[in-house]
């Protein structure tokens, strides 16, 4: 590492001057909200169903929690394998099925790889989800629904005018959270597809590594690092705010 | 048949609807959590050659160890674990303290600038790895300290000590204030009342922070990833990735090297769960 040089503002210059650079902050936003909003509506809806007395409710929550400690690297790895052109387990049974005629490159092709890594981020991301909202849902007095029975209110008004609202703080902090760790989140974009092919699935974390590591250029990644930051300052004020509102 | 016979039978089967509806969703979400995880464990016994199968096997035909075995004595996996392991330890060994302390002091004194702290704390819970990957590369780099142990448990401290905090909170919170007077009356300072009359009660809480900060460091890859050159200092996560770029067929070898790094936290886990899931309700509620 050589001493820094004041260079002013042209490493953002070279950042906005890469075409390439557009290509990846769309892929971001294919990224983070392609997972986000399959991991809160999962999450929200398998939280619903496990607040409900059900028989196994409880062997299947501890289940579905588990990949939230699955570390990024393992999940990776063994989605990699699902997704395996030859010897996968996702092209055998869709084959079986019928749904499809030939083994597929998942990962392999530009067209389906951002699918892929983003079906291992829900399955890695909405677990947490399903805590946060569990947790929500049983912190909703019993009172509430209680009086709604007697005033006759079926599931879906009890769904809609009680845990809605009662849950709607919860719901914002969840989103704002699934938003900056998603934007953020490296590690199984790296491992599954090492932001290939043909830069198909590389997101600002993957360009801030590679710009750094692989090119070479410190300065430059920590410009784009600064630029992740702002995204990351709005999500902080909107969280701190709507923490002030709550209190 | 009568009408409010027909009008019971309905609702009957409405209700009835919803269960079978809420019962598939419970199942389909617990079979798509359980597979990979299972389809992992099942990989990393099988014979090798039985990997290259197509089209695939679902159960392995003979269940063998070899994949484990080539992990540990072929690919050096014991020196990741080990790194992992001083790593983890470390962190948690720092951080539990630390975090009690200050939790402590959130639960129980007011001084100015508390607020302000404790809302610092959710910045700390938001960071994401990446945004700060480069700046902190740079120093330790600076400080000529890269490729040590020194900078992942450094940045892992760093990075637990927010949610540790948070959590603990709940906790000493929970400790009933009247216990520590009768300490105090007995003469006991805040020292001998936070350590011998508050910790004791807060057993379970710290605990669960320890596994916490350990699964954490764990199975962290960025910082190992960047912080590390050598092949010495890969932690399990880093280890893990190399060896998925080098030896990119040997899957039986990948998936025993994955459940090998997954099994000690589904272990920990088990215990800490309850805890999590009490902390997070507590912060819920206070949402």
């Amino acid at each position: 590492m050589s001493a820094l040089r004041y260079v002013g503002l042209w490493n953002y210059v070279n950042i906005f001057r890469a075409a390439l650079f557009y290509k990846i902050l769309q892929n971001s936003v294919v990224w983070t909200v392609g997972s986000l909003v399959p991991q809160l509506l999962i999450g929200l809806l398998v939280a619903v169903v496990l607040n409900q007395r059900l028989m196994f409710a409880r062997v299947a929550r501890s289940i579905i929690i588990l990949p939230w400690v699955v570390p990024g690297v393992v999940a990776a790895s063994v989605w990699r394998l699902i997704f395996h052109a030859d010897f996968g387990v996702l092209n055998d049974l869709l084959f079986r099925i019928g749904l499809i005629n030939s083994y597929q490159a998942w990962l392999g092709r530009s067209e389906t790889a951002m699918m892929a890594v983003v079906i291992a981020n829900v399955w890695k991301g909405m677990p947490f989800y399903v805590i946060l909202f569990y947790a929500g849902l049983q912190a909703i007095p019993a009172q509430l629904y209680e009086v709604a029975m007697i005033d006759g209110a079926n599931m879906w008004q009890k769904f809609v005018y009680i845990t809605m609202p009662q849950l709607k703080s919860v719901i914002v902090v969840s989103t704002i959270l699934a938003f900056v760790w998603n934007w953020g989140y490296f590690d199984l974009i790296w491992v599954m597809t090492q932001g290939g092919p043909i830069y198909a699935t590389e997101t600002v974390p993957v360009l801030i590594y590679s710009t750094a590591f692989r090119y070479q250029k410190v300065s430059e990644a920590a410009a784009v690092s600064f630029l992740l930051f702002l995204i990351f300052f709005v999500a902080l004020s909107l969280r701190v705010t709507v923490q002030r509102r709550n209190r | 048949m009568s009408r409010p016979d027909t009008k019971y039978k309905m609702r009957f089967g409405r209700a009835q609807g919803i269960r079978v509806a809420s019962y598939v969703i419970m199942l389909g979400a617990t079979v798509f959590v359980l597979f990979p995880l299972v389809y992992m464990l099942l990989v990393s016994l099988k014979d090798p050659s039985e990997i290259f199968n197509i089209p695939v096997t679902y159960l392995p035909k003979n269940l063998t160890l070899e994949n484990y075995i080539r992990v540990f004595r072929e690919y050096d996996f014991n020196r990741n674990v080990l790194n992992s392991l001083v790593v983890g330890i470390s962190t948690t060994a720092i951080t539990v303290p630390i975090s009690a302390i200050a939790a402590y002091a959130f639960s129980r004194f007011r001084f100015p600038g508390r607020d302000l702290l404790a809302t610092s704390l959710l910045v700390g819970l938001m960071i994401p790895a990446s945004m700060v990957v480069i700046p902190l590369y740079l120093i330790w780099a600076r400080l000529g300290m890269l490729d040590s142990y020194s900078p992942m448990i450094l940045t892992y401290i760093a990075f637990n000590v927010s949610f540790s905090v948070w959590l603990l909170i709940g906790f000493f919170d929970a400790v009933p204030k009247e216990l520590e007077e009768a300490a105090w009356i007995d003469g006991a300072g805040w020292t001998r009342t936070f350590v011998h009359v508050v910790l004791p009660l807060t057993a379970p809480g710290l605990a669960a922070v320890a596994i916490f900060c350990f699964i954490i460091s764990w199975q962290e890859f960025l910082f190992a990833l960047t912080f590390t050159s050598s092949a010495e200092m890969r932690t399990i996560t880093v280890g893990l990735a190399s060896f998925a770029q080098q030896r990119l067929t040997d899957w039986g070898a990948m998936m025993a090297a994955s459940a090998s790094v997954l099994v000690p936290i589904l272990v920990m886990f088990r215990y800490f769960e309850r805890y999590l899931i009490a902390g997070l309700m507590a912060g819920a509620v206070k949402q």
